[in-house]
């Protein structure tokens, strides 16, 4: 399999079966941050996003993983698009989508609800690193944010995520 | 990693969403139509660039020309309508645009 940075490269000079092939690799990851951290729009914001990579596919320079880069494109339209719809309150953008990802739909409702009772950029930060495996310097590059401020977020969801998580065990 | 870090991880990250190939091809269709309208463009704009050169070098010749002076009556008119007939012929023979893609 062709590695992601051979592929950057050949999208860089304008190849668009190169890049496709990127979407292809990356798109359920993609799908599954921003669903994650938007809910609402998110197959727009995901589709969005990948636009904007094939736009700024020259500026790709093979600093971190594609992943990481195209998640920081994402992080970044969603953002823009939370600015245009401000007036909305962030809960409200979270759409229980999350109970269909998983087998046990009451155990998956619970993780949905518990995720949109976070901030946008904790439960991002907690998608990130609890989720995708990211490491705390990696999550901090992709949402633009400084070490100790990604640490100290992740720590305020992993706070929330736990008492929610078991309070909702409890019932 | 701690244990409530591990849990976490076990209910945030699985299972893992399923690839979307409608979606992908449904970008990949996005880009491609992006990169032909970019590549139209950038034609469209050469061909404009090359025909305004070519425009203004027969006009700005056309110019000088009409500006010599006259000798006599024949030399008087004579340069003008060389000119003109210059610029004529560029209009007629130059290559037909391209029907953009």
């Amino acid at each position: 399999m062709e590695p992601d940075e051979s592929l950057a490269e050949r999208a860089g000079g304008g190849d668009v079966a190169a890049f496709a092939a990127l979407v292809a690799r990356h798109e359920a990851r993609v799908r599954r941050f921003v669903r994650r951290a938007a809910g609402h729009a998110a197959d727009d914001i995901a589709q969005e996003t990948f636009l904007k990579a094939w736009r700024r596919r020259g500026e790709w320079r093979g600093h971190g993983s594609y992943i990481g880069w195209l998640l920081r494109i994402a992080w970044t339209t969603f953002l823009d698009h939370q600015r245009a719809s401000r007036r909305r309150a962030a809960r409200e953008a979270i759409e229980p989508d999350a109970r269909h990802d998983a087998p046990d739909p009451e155990l998956a409702l619970a993780v949905g609800q518990a995720l949109a009772a976070l901030p946008a950029g904790e439960r991002a930060a907690a998608e990130l690193c609890f989720a995708q495996g990211f490491s705390h310097s990696e999550a901090a590059a992709v949402l633009g944010l400084p070490l100790g401020t990604l640490k100290s977020t992740v720590a305020r969801a992993r706070a929330k995520l736990v008492v929610i998580l078991e309070v909702s065990d409890d019932r | 990693m701690t244990d409530d870090d591990l849990a976490l991880a076990a209910l945030l990250g699985a299972p893992p969403l399923e690839p979307d190939p409608a979606f992908a091809a449904r970008v990949a269709a996005l880009v491609e139509a992006e990169a032909a309208w970019h590549a139209a463009r950038r034609a469209a704009w050469r061909r404009f660039a090359g025909e305004a050169i070519g425009a203004l070098a027969v006009t700005a010749g056309a110019i000088v020309i009409a500006r010599v002076s006259p000798v006599d009556g024949a030399a008087a008119t004579g340069p003008g309508l060389a000119a003109a007939l210059a610029l004529l012929s560029w209009l007629i023979t130059r290559p037909e645009p391209r029907a953009a893609a």
